[in-house]
């Protein structure tokens, strides 16, 4: 009961420089980017299977969750 | 030199020469280019207590080694001045094609000097520059004189250009380039108003010399792959700076209501995937940009095409003014565009007077009849009008927050929302102090682009005030305006997180000098330094009282939205500036000390 989580770029400094992680499937994406110490609110836009949902899309067996973080600002 | 066009041009308007000299080799390899050359000539040659709008000022416009090179987002020029808005230092970096044609015509800087006794625009094609009558085109609006240029000239041929904001020396007037990029910030279209260029239009053909072909093609493509394999670069792409929109709402940074909230309860009708499907057409990028971050919109409700609005503009003129229509944000993004005002300081000035207005302390004998509620459409943009011409209450607005707010008083200092006399860019911090401490600090004014740390105070706790946030905040203000010393654009870093390492190898290859970000970094810190030592010999009493934020993020907890309750206290205030002044090496009253001048080796610059 696996996914695939892919992080951007700065996200990756908050997992020792890891960009893809397996994650479980049942939890919601918010839940899971927590457990992995990165704080929720840093996410800027969380597009699963090349759409976006929401922090609270509870992830499915398969899914590739793509997360983007905010750093920079206009 | 390698990396350089080797030229500065100088044009002296009050008598009508024009002359180049040499780049220096010594200020290029001390302060590089960009923002570095701006502030030293700056400081060299502008002399202390000059008027801003007056013949002693300068208008310094230069290019950076990356400029026009095939390297990602080399498309940046800097534009330093003394500011009308603050009376202290402006640098403003405006994108697009200008700098690259710039660095073609063998131009590492131009400086406009003096002031011309009739209007005219300053026309170079490589050689050739000539200063030429403008007396048609004083008047118009940005948009007809740009299109009139390239009809007449050619595509090739870039164009930068003041509205009537300018003309008539509104002090947060932009410069306005390739329909849509400014250089927007502290009034330099004020400065270029005030010297009579209604334009400026250049060519050119050269080659810059680099030192290494074969590794700076490699380096080049190095950070081209980067770009193209980088995670987000989709969404990026898709919906550029809007992207933060949603997130900003979330988070409690959208401004609300002239700042007096982070979230907006309507903030759902401005989000980028809203915009991009309402009104977004194509994707318009600047010189050589993998990832073109501007949205081109085409308005069928005002009937009519916009760059943008980007993220800054949605914050100030959207969910600022209560305004939740993204159509009727893109229309005055428009207008303020054409008639070349900052829509950043323009939408405050708006909202300023809007809650001025609902607190009785303007009334409709004030505003020319206008019933200035926040989310009044038709009175916004008849204010964008007011302003540019200065006509009624828009000669008031037109002085900028704090002057307005010094006129009128009864008690509307306290909501003017500026630091430094700039009013703020659109991160509401009631309860981020890294981010809080980003805009007290900031070198030109209330502006993010400098330190954009919020996404810091996020990871370690938004109310925490610790030496670490500090710190964060000093190091964002060495190195991101470093991006503006080279000539070039920081959203590949900041958005699409490539290793800066990448830029290392590229640089080394067009200069023939390595610098490693260390080296930078310290480059950087130096030019912070300077531009602060530049504020202090311009203001009388120069320190800490000018680094204080608007009373409204330490005295008004927001009533509703993600920050609801939360404020900053005036002791947390202090506490920040005590701990960034040491950290910075600066006395407890926000001055440089003597050996931080001297460790810096700034000594023979500001003696």
């Amino acid at each position: 009961m696996t996914a695939t989580l892919r992080l951007s770029g700065s996200l990756r400094d908050m997992t020792g420089g890891k960009a893809e992680i397996q994650v479980e499937s049942g939890r919601t994406v918010r839940e899971t980017l927590a457990s992995l110490g990165i704080v929720p609110e840093v996410v800027a836009l969380v597009v699963v299977n090349e759409e976006q949902q929401s922090k609270d899309h509870v992830i499915q067996e398969g899914d590739v969750i793509r997360v983007l973080a905010v750093i920079g600002g206009g | 030199m390698n990396g350089y066009g080797g030229s500065i041009l100088r044009v002296n308007l009050t008598n009508g020469t024009v002359a180049k000299e040499p780049t220096p080799a010594e200020v290029a390899r001390d302060f590089i280019g960009g923002r570095g050359f701006g502030i030293y000539f700056l400081l060299k040659e502008v002399p202390k207590g000059a008027d801003p709008l007056g013949p002693d000022n300068k208008l310094i416009i230069s290019s950076g080694p990356i400029s026009g090179m095939l390297i990602p987002g080399g498309g940046k020029c800097d534009w330093t001045t003394k500011a009308p808005l603050t009376g202290g230092y402006a640098s403003a970096s405006m994108g697009g094609h200008f700098t690259a044609e710039m660095r073609y015509a063998g131009l590492d800087s131009i400086i406009l000097e003096g002031i011309s006794p009739k209007p005219v625009y300053l026309f170079i094609d490589d050689d050739k520059v000539e200063l030429r009558d403008a007396a048609d085109l004083w008047g118009k609006a940005t948009f007809a004189v740009e299109k009139q240029f390239k009809e007449k000239l050619g595509e090739e041929y870039q164009v930068a250009v003041i509205g009537i904001g300018g003309e008539n020396l509104v002090p947060y007037a932009c410069i306005n380039h390739d329909y849509g990029r400014q250089a927007g910030r502290g009034g330099v279209g004020a400065v270029m108003g005030s010297k009579k260029v209604k334009a400026i239009v250049l060519h050119g053909t050269k080659s810059v010399p680099v030192a290494d072909k074969d590794a700076y093609r490699t380096g080049g493509m190095a950070l081209y792959k980067a770009c193209k394999d980088a995670e987000g670069l989709k969404e990026w792409t898709r919906y550029g700076t809007t992207i933060v929109v949603s997130w900003c709402d979330e988070v409690g940074a959208l401004p609300t209501r002239n700042f007096s909230a982070g979230s907006y309860e309507d903030g759902k009708n401005l989000y980028g995937p809203v915009m991009r499907e309402k009104i977004v057409i194509t994707d318009k990028g600047c010189f050589g940009c993998p990832s073109p971050c501007g949205k081109y919109s085409r308005n069928k409700k005002y009937n009519s095409y916009v760059e943008g609005p980007e993220y800054e503009t949605i914050g100030l003129m959207g969910s600022n003014l209560g305004i939740d229509d993204i159509e009727a944000v893109a229309q005055a993004n428009l207008l303020c565009d054409d008639l070349g005002i900052d829509t950043i300081s323009a939408g405050n000035a708006i909202g300023w007077a809007m809650e001025c207005y609902e607190k009785g302390i303007l009334t409709k004998k004030d505003t020319d009849g206008l019933d200035l509620k926040f989310g009044n459409v038709e009175a916004t943009f008849m204010l964008i009008d007011k302003i540019a011409h200065r006509e009624g209450i828009g000669a008031l607005l037109a002085e900028g927050v704090k002057r307005a707010a010094k006129k009128v008083g009864k008690g509307s200092e306290k909501f003017a929302i500026q630091v430094k006399g700039m009013e703020q860019s659109a991160y509401a911090t009631h309860n981020a102090t890294a981010m809080l401490l980003a805009y007290m600090t900031c070198d030109v004014g209330a502006h993010h682009n400098r330190s954009w740390a919020i996404t810091y105070d996020l990871q370690v706790g938004r109310e925490k005030v610790v030496p670490e946030k500090v710190a964060r905040v000093i190091w964002l203000q060495n190195f991101r305006p470093m991006f503006d010393v080279l000539g070039g654009c920081r959203l590949q870093w900041v958005e699409l997180g490539i290793d800066r390492d990448l830029y290392v190898p590229a640089l080394e290859a067009i200069t023939g000098i390595h610098r490693s970000w260390e080296d930078l970094d310290k480059v950087g810190e130096r030019i912070w330094n300077l531009t602060r030592l530049y504020w202090m010999r311009e203001n009388e009493g120069f320190g800490r009282e000018w680094d204080l934020p608007s009373p409204r993020f330490y005295e008004e907890p927001p009533k509703s939205g993600a920050t609801k309750g939360q404020i900053t206290s005036f002791e947390d205030v202090n506490t920040l500036l005590d701990m960034y002044y040491e950290q910075r090496g600066w006395t407890s009253d926000g001055q440089p000390k003597p050996e931080t001048i001297e460790s810096l080796g700034l000594k023979s610059v500001v003696a």
